[in-house]
């Protein structure tokens, strides 16, 4: 019988499992196929968080969440994990009722990220990021999934768990949103690609 | 015109490549254990500190023990157990009877939910926020009532914020300022310094609501479960190097609540709540609740008298009544649009707090999913409001209701800058 949970609650992780841990023996491969696959997605669930987020600690965090949540219905997912956790990603990320009240939000000024340089492809993605700051989680979501994971409207609605017209005025009112507060936008995307 | 379409295509791959990249199957393991391990611990725990408490309490009340307000020498969480204790040993735990309490032998930062990567900078003061010490602490506040509000889960996923209200006096307070200063890193300057909003009113009232205040965002510093000068935990979030700060200090932690539990009894003895404090309720809807009208206007609202003012905030205005944790929302443009019903709010129907989903359902059968977690349903005699709840998913319970708002519908857009604002 595979049980993640009990595995989990008896904190027998990966590494023990190789090591041969006492604990680990009757779970068969469950774990071993888990580990494999957030080992394989981290990297694009990272990608994916920090975008929805715009930080890297909440994208850790929630990645984390998400993953921990696909953890524990693991047994009825196996092949489509990988969109249950997505579809997760965004539900935590845009339900508005877990963010009310307390939200971090950018600082006046966006502190140095790494591989920060003076070209004009850097100058472009901070101005970038630093819109994105300024839109709703559910505006940002709607965005990554149609612009990012190139998901159509009907997709994005279903993953939100709302209406098509929900999408359509999501975006439009995201895309305003972007054209008021960085105006410099597509100047600035010309100068980025300028070979 | 380079088409937008293009530009976020190009711009948010770049900017997904921002991410760094780091391993997170452990933690995964983890939180996915303390999601499950998280309220069966919690509830033995209550359950035995209750029992704990009730002994300590009684041996005091038979001892007629006063407090002369001495500091108690405490050491670092590895320290010896103090001995000056005004109450019987029972009264303290020690890391050791904690571990044994809760089978967790690791009392690390966080580490149940959220260790950093970088390890570094990681001193703050209070206990970790989403720790099954905080559960601990919050569970034993809750059974002798003190916690007249607590929302688990805000912020991104359901472990980085949680934010908790106390009834206690200040009196009782008062008397853990050596506590408090003997906690390192912790002075009252510091709790200051972190900003978010105070009791701004001077009044006794609000004072004695606010003794335990929750102060929320500043520019620099979040903090959590601030007791005024004195902290049960501590989160700090620093823009200077984007680090988030933790401490546990589990034993200092748990000598602090049962502490302050028996002060706060002794303090209520010789000074019974205020009147407000013991016998208001209130009923939401169908048009509000008091005075308080959805759609009415902010100065109308605020001329009731019944609310006092949230600082900050443009658009969407946060209040809250005076006579009990319920909080209004109010927007420029229609007035107030949502009201939050506090712990002894109830519906014409008799929903409330703390009322299981199942009750939910028959009340309002016409009830409808919002969200995870999250359903509304129309409120009776008020085609405009609807009633908007959200659950608790707690393993080994039954589904309650652990939030409960009306708004007026559509919901009022102003929330959502709120929310992410405040």
């Amino acid at each position: 019988m595979s049980d993640p949970m009990r595995v989990a609650a008896s904190s027998v992780g990966p590494d023990e499992l190789e090591r041969g841990h006492p604990k680990a023996r009757d779970w068969g491969g469950t774990i071993k196929e888990f580990d494999a696959f957030v080992r394989a997605r981290t990297p694009a669930f990272l990608r994916l968080g920090y975008l929805l987020t715009g930080d890297q600690h909440l994208a850790e965090d929630l990645v984390q969440s998400a993953l921990a949540r696909t953890l524990l219905a693991w047994p009825r997912l196996r092949t489509s994990a990988e969109a249950y956790t997505r579809t997760t990603m965004y539900h935590l990320q845009v339900s508005w009722w877990r963010r009310r009240k307390v939200a971090e939000t950018f600082p006046g000024e966006l502190p140095d990220g790494p591989g920060v340089d003076n070209t004009a492809g850097a100058v472009f993605r901070i101005s970038l990021e630093r819109a994105l700051s300024r839109l709703t989680p559910r505006q940002r979501a709607v965005l990554v999934l149609r612009y990012f994971e190139d998901r159509s409207e009907a997709e994005a609605a279903a993953v939100l768990n709302c209406s098509i017209g929900t999408v359509k005025s999501q975006t439009a009112r995201a895309l305003s949103r972007l054209r008021t507060v960085a105006p410099e936008l597509a100047e600035l995307y010309r100068e980025a690609r300028k070979p | 015109m380079t088409d937008i379409d293009e530009i976020l295509r190009y711009g948010l791959d770049r900017v997904s490549n921002q991410a760094h990249q780091v391993d997170l199957h452990r933690l995964v393991f983890q939180t996915s254990s303390t999601l499950r391990q998280r309220r069966t611990v919690t509830r033995t725990v209550a359950a035995l500190v209750g029992v704990a408490l009730t002994l300590s309490a009684a041996t005091l009340l038979w001892n007629n023990v006063g407090r002369d307000g001495s500091t108690t020498p405490v050491d670092g969480p590895t320290g010896p157990t103090p001995t000056s204790s005004p109450g019987p040993d029972a009264h303290w735990l020690s890391v050791q009877e904690v571990a044994e309490l809760t089978g967790i032998d690791q009392w690390t930062d966080v580490s149940d939910q959220r260790p950093r990567a970088s390890g570094t900078g990681l001193r703050g003061c209070g206990i970790g926020v989403g720790s099954e010490m905080e559960h601990q602490i919050v569970a034993t506040l809750v059974d002798s009532a003190r916690v007249v509000e607590a929302w688990p889960g805000t912020g991104s996923g359901e472990v980085v914020y949680r934010v908790y209200r106390f009834y206690t006096p200040q009196a009782a307070l008062d008397a853990f300022g050596p506590l408090n200063h003997e906690m390192q890193g912790c002075s009252p300057e510091n709790g200051k310094a972190a900003g978010g909003r105070s009791s701004d009113s001077g009044s006794t009232d609000v004072r004695w609501r606010e003794a335990a205040e929750f102060s929320g965002r500043s520019n620099g510093t979040s903090s959590l479960i601030v007791l005024r000068d004195t902290y049960l935990a501590l989160l700090s979030w620093s823009t200077a190097d984007r680090q988030l700060r933790f401490d546990s200090r589990p034993d200092r932690a748990a000598i602090f609540v049962d502490e302050l539990v028996a002060e706060t009894d002794r303090h209520e003895a010789s000074n019974p709540r205020p009147d407000w404090a013991l016998s208001w309720t209130g009923e939401l809807g169908p048009d509000g609740l008091g005075g308080v009208r959805l759609g009415i206007p902010q100065a109308e609202a605020m001329a009731t008298g019944e609310l006092f003012r949230i600082p900050g905030g443009e658009d969407c205005v946060l209040a809250e009544f005076r006579a009990d944790y319920a909080s209004v929302q109010i927007s420029r443009r229609h007035g107030v649009v949502a009201i939050e019903g506090g712990p002894r709010v109830f519906t014409p129907q008799g929903l409330r707090r703390g009322t299981t989903f199942a009750e939910f359902k028959r009340m309002y059968p016409n009830f409808r999913e919002e969200g995870p977690d999250l359903f509304s349903a129309p409120v009776p005699g008020n085609p405009d409001a609807r009633y908007v709840v959200n659950v608790s998913r707690l393993e080994g319970e039954p589904l309650k209701i652990y939030s409960l708002m009306m708004m007026s519908w559509p919901r009022d857009t102003c929330l959502d800058s709120r929310f992410e604002a405040y």
